[in-house]
């Protein structure tokens, strides 16, 4: 899992009010989600392009306290992925559409 | 037998209404009256309120809703026509129209802004939206909150009746009492229904939208306090986007009309159980977005 | 046929009749699309040929609201048929699209805009139980719960009872035949699956070759009694004709190729209509040869195209008549005909008919008798 880089479902949409929490919205499912403020900070740094995970810490360690920690940031990341809006890259993909979408 | 067809402008949409159950026909003209007249070669809605065939005609009468042929519902009695009509026409927007984001919810407005009550049913925003608009807001609908997708945070007017259940009838005929009703309809699967017509002053402004700009989530609990609170943007959004009817369908378009509203509004929780305090505190809530200066340019 | 005159001249000669249809003409049109489900059609078939803006505001929003329907629903159908087909690759095995899904995920200009409710998939006769359990172990049910229905899919008709996701409620429908087992006309599965295209780079997901695709909906239309979107389906037929590639495309192979999968029958009526109702160019020689080869005969080939003409209107209050129902019942009878033999077919209709009946002599059991004409007849009026 170390090795592997995260990305953004290109059909998502954030709407984000600076408040705490904020929504997530697929278009090509048309799921919707209630998002934490950790979350958003997490999505908000992966729109600059895929990441692993290491990546994302290291950048997230700037910005909260939570963000030192790999496992819990893992387990985020992996949550994200069931809900299709990260997905894994991997070398067999040709498009960049997600690998799974699961409700 | 050629059974006369009435037409009628409601707020966007333009509707044919034929009945052969003459209490029918006069109840909708008068909910109806002062609307605009309409071209009489397209309609948007072809709707008839038929009595059924065989013994239900004469025995225990019953009414049809009938939409172009089909029929969504069972047939009711009769004497429930009129809300039959109602239902059936709310049920016509919502499974056709997508000019807008269609979302359950009540929509009044007050110095220029409005005030979205969006609520499952039981919740008392119709008996809210009535309140308020007995005491001078104008009504632009008590079901619907219709929200253009094209204009930024634009809701548009339906000026309907708006639909009272049960003792909210009485209490708002006592508290209004120049206040016009249709016939009440007894025995409904909701109990007793009537409808309050809107005021001739929200009649004449059916062209003109209102900006979003408050967002109330009401609940009706006897003996509570009247009790507000702010809630987030997100929650408020999401609720939003499950009592809507069509916003699986519009995708993105619908998600960028609802962000639109909910980023320019102030959004609240409130529970009460006092129609005049209600009525008080939301006066105060619109009075405090006037003195707040901001403009209605801005907010587009 | 004169009730849908002006919907055939939208469909037949869009550009001038955009200009010259009234309003009140407009009012018709709308109704009729609606019923057989084409607002998104005409508002892509308009658009397309940049004819939408000419239409009066009054119509062009509802065949707009119908297009926003139809195009949200195919984008979450493509989402759907990948999840599906990814389950199914893990067994090893592809999915055929068919119908509607087929148009919409290999992006099929000509049938653009329409709107369809199941999703139709072919797969190997062997793989069937396969792709049930894995379809099922991952939110997907079967309907049609009781042993007798479930028997009647299974055993008889060329498809499992439809599933429904637990979750999203898309309907599938998973057929390993285009008709039923016990059908008296017989087509090839392997033959329709050697002709498959794939429609993603992963080839996992296929559809039918053009000619088949044409002779699977012209098969659908013509062998079975449902005629509630006929009208729409005749279309599409008319659609996948015009948009054929003339490089290609050689009317006596797609009469070929209909004998060869037993469909010549349905075929000359596809062409049929295709020619007559939308004016699609087939000459004489070609729509003679389909007759000749459907051994159908000049009689009866008559008697069937009066029977479709009434049958294939759309079920609308202006083009409703006894005529038309009369004429429906008996395609309904045929089709049942056709897709069982006699000693099957005749329990089965009377168990159908019965079953009501047995149901509500259970309940009434249950209930206690109350009994009275009128007590039924209140519970018929409930359950209208």
């Amino acid at each position: 899992m170390e090795d592997t880089s995260w990305a953004l479902n290109r059909n998502l949409r954030l709407a984000d009010w600076r408040e705490g929490d904020a929504i997530a919205y697929l278009g090509d499912s048309g799921d919707l989600h209630v998002i934490n403020e950790l979350t958003r900070k997490i999505l908000g740094i992966f729109q600059s392009g895929p990441l692993t995970l290491g990546e994302l810490s290291e950048r997230m360690s700037f910005l909260t306290t939570h963000g030192e920690d790999p496992h819990y940031l893992g387990r985020q990341v992996v949550q994200l992925e069931s809900l299709g809006v990260l997905y894994a890259l991997s070398a067999e993909r040709e498009s960049i559409t997600p690998l799974k979408i699961k409700r | 037998m050629n059974i006369p067809t009435k037409s009628y402008q409601i707020g966007p949409f333009s509707v044919a209404v034929s009945t052969d159950v003459a209490e029918i026909d006069r109840g909708i003209e008068s909910f109806y009256q002062g609307f605009k007249p309409v071209n009489a070669k397209f309609f948007d809605f072809h709707i008839s309120l038929e009595q059924p065939r065989g013994v239900r005609r004469w025995f225990r009468p019953q009414i049809d809703f009938v939409f172009d042929g089909i029929r969504p519902f069972k047939p009711l009695p009769r004497t429930q026509g009129l809300a039959l009509f109602e239902w059936g026409l709310n049920w016509c927007i919502t499974n056709h129209c997508h000019e807008y984001l269609t979302i359950h919810a009540a929509v009044i407005e007050r110095n220029g802004f409005s005030l979205i009550l969006p609520a499952p049913p039981g919740a008392g925003k119709s008996t809210l939206c009535a309140a308020l608009v007995c005491a001078g807001w104008r009504l632009l609908s008590d079901e619907l909150a219709l929200i253009n997708l094209e204009g930024a945070n634009c809701i548009a007017p339906l000026a309907r009746p708006v639909c009272l259940k049960n003792e909210s009838i009485s209490i708002i005929k006592q508290a209004s009492p120049s206040s016009r009703f249709g016939k009440t309809c007894t025995g409904t699967n909701k109990g007793d229904v009537a409808h309050m017509m809107a005021p001739a002053s929200s009649v004449e402004l059916i062209d003109e939208c209102a900006v979003g700009r408050l967002i109330v989530f009401p609940r009706y609990i006897a003996n509570s306090k009247t009790i507000l609170t702010r809630r987030s943007k997100a929650t408020t959004f999401f609720e939003m986007a499950r009592q809507s009817f069509n916003f699986h369908v519009l995708g993105s378009k619908g998600f960028e009309a609802l962000e639109s509203v909910v980023t320019r509004s102030d959004c609240y929780d409130f529970e009460y159980s006092n129609l005049d305090e209600a009525i008080e505190l939301m006066t105060e809530l619109s009075d405090q977005q006037l003195v707040s200066g901001v403009s209605t340019e801005e907010l587009i | 046929m004169k009730e849908i005159s002006c919907f055939l001249w939208l469909l037949r000669s869009p550009l001038s009749a955009v200009d010259l249809l009234s309003l009140q003409q407009w009012d018709l049109i709308v109704r009729q699309a609606r019923c057989v489900g084409m607002l998104g059609r005409i508002y892509h078939l308009l658009d397309t040929k940049k004819l939408i803006d000419r239409v009066p505001s009054e119509a062009r929003k509802h065949f707009r609201w119908g297009d926003t329907v139809a195009s949200r629903h195919a984008e979450l159908v493509r989402v759907e048929v990948e999840s599906i087909a990814d389950l199914v690759s893990s067994l090893g095995e592809s999915i055929t699209l068919l119908k509607g899904a087929a148009y919409c995920c290999s992006d099929n200009p000509a049938v653009k805009g329409r709107l369809f409710t199941d999703i139709d998939i072919l797969v190997e006769k062997g793989a069937l139980a396969d792709v049930e359990r894995v379809l099922e172990l991952n939110g997907w049910l079967s309907t049609h719960l009781s042993d007798y229905d479930q028997n009647y899919y299974r055993r008889w008709m060329h498809e499992l009872p439809p599933m429904k996701h637990g979750q999203r409620q898309t309907e599938l429908d998973i057929h390993h035949a285009i008709l039923p087992e016990t059908a008296r006309v017989k087509t090839d599965s392997k033959e329709l699956l050697s002709n498959v295209v794939a429609i993603n780079a992963k080839n996992t997901i296929f559809r039918l070759s053009d000619e088949d695709m044409l002779l699977h909906s012209a098969a659908h239309l013509f062998f079975d009694g449902e005629f509630k979107h006929g009208f729409r389906d005749l279309e599409d037929i008319r659609s996948l004709l015009e948009a054929r590639n003339p490089d290609i495309f050689h009317w006596d192979l797609l009469l070929d190729r209909a004998l060869t999968l037993g469909l010549s029958e349905p075929c000359y009526f596809a062409l049929y209509f295709s020619r007559y109702w939308f004016e699609v160019e087939i000459s004489d020689r070609v729509l003679n040869r389909a007759l000749e080869v459907s051994s159908l005969g000049v009689c009866r080939s008559a008697v069937l195209v009066r029977l479709f003409s009434q049958s294939l209107m759309p079920l609308h209050p202006s083009c409703s008549s006894i005529r038309n129902a009369f004429a429906r019942q008996l395609l309904y009878i045929r089709s049942h005909f056709l897709k069982m033999p006699v000693h099957l077919l005749v329990p089965h209709l009377v168990y159908k008919a019965v079953l009501p009946l047995l149901e509500k002599i259970q309940r009434k059991g249950k209930q206690g008798s109350r009994g009275g004409m009128i007590q039924m007849l209140e519970e018929d009026a409930k359950s209208l």
